[in-house]
């Protein structure tokens, strides 16, 4: 039903991939090829990640990418959001303009869509990417 | 880590009391006090305090609880926290470990709990210590006049 966009599915592999080992400079075309998916897309990503400061971007022959984050304090949602834009609190989904609404016959359209888009953020902002790798259970 | 996790017994309840007073800013005496009556006397109950310096750091309440909404039977942790002093040395994790063995003991495979969807801090436990969403929606209504 929701689907995320293929750059924020890219960023979130290429994030998984650099924390298993936060050490380690690892080339777009080792993540693109693990996922089979695109180099050039997976390229992009990363330079994106590089410019806002979640991974450094490395030159040179055997350059490439490596977290430059803790995993623990990053979250899903701090991916997420790079390529996702958010919507203001209590924005509605079903309005095009942020501070206009035009469908006010139908806010309780917009109210169920809401609730979800709150359980989300919250969701995604409660799971770090150490807790994505670590998969443990008490 | 140099503390030790212990059951909880009736002479913890101010300890308990002081510490959620640091936790939420608020003192709940009465609400506690109505809690442990419930609680000591039920066989369902179960709960344990950690202990450092002798002094008691932190505790987690949990119970047995079946039935509810067509629930088979659960444990439920309702209520787990740590003296902020001592936050940050797995004691909240040690004693999550400790209430999961003792429901396994029991055969209890299922725990649950509950955690304001906004309290990310909380939520960010339990998902590290492996909780994931569960099968009920926690649903309200709220009662104009």
């Amino acid at each position: 039903m929701f689907k995320l966009n293929k750059s924020t599915k890219f960023a979130l592999y290429s994030i998984f991939e650099l924390s298993k080992n936060p050490q380690k400079i690892l080339a777009a075309s080792e993540i693109a090829q693990k996922y089979g998916i695109s180099e050039h897309h997976v390229a992009k990503v990363l330079q994106q990640l590089a410019k806002i400061g979640m991974v450094h971007s490395i030159r040179g022959i055997n350059g490439g990418f490596q977290i430059a984050k803790n995993p623990k304090e990053l979250t899903m949602l701090d991916v997420v959001e790079v390529f996702e834009p958010r919507l203001p609190q209590n924005s509605c989904n079903l309005s095009d303009s942020q501070t206009v609404c035009s469908q006010k016959d139908a806010c309780q359209i917009g109210e169920v869509f809401l609730e979800i888009q709150e359980q989300a953020y919250y969701t995604l902002k409660s799971i770090s990417i150490a807790t994505l790798l670590s998969n443990s259970k008490i | 880590m140099s503390f030790t996790i212990r059951k909880i017994q009736k002479e913890d309840a101010q300890s308990i009391i002081e510490i959620d007073a640091m936790q939420s800013g608020e003192e709940k005496p009465a609400y506690w006090n109505e809690r442990f009556k419930y609680f000591f006397e039920s066989s369902n109950a179960l709960g344990y305090v950690a202990i450092e310096n002798e002094k008691i750091v932190a505790y987690v309440l949990a119970e047995a609880r079946a039935l509810e909404f067509g629930s088979q039977l659960c444990g439920w942790v309702f209520a787990i926290a740590v003296n902020p002093n001592f936050a940050r040395q797995g004691i909240a994790l040690a004693l999550c470990r400790q209430v999961c063995l003792k429901f396994k003991e029991l055969k209890i495979n299922t725990i649950r709990t509950l955690v304001r969807k906004d309290e990310v801090s909380v939520l960010s436990f339990f998902r590290a210590s492996g909780f994931k969403a569960g099968p009920f929606i926690e649903l309200e209504l709220e009662l104009l006049d």
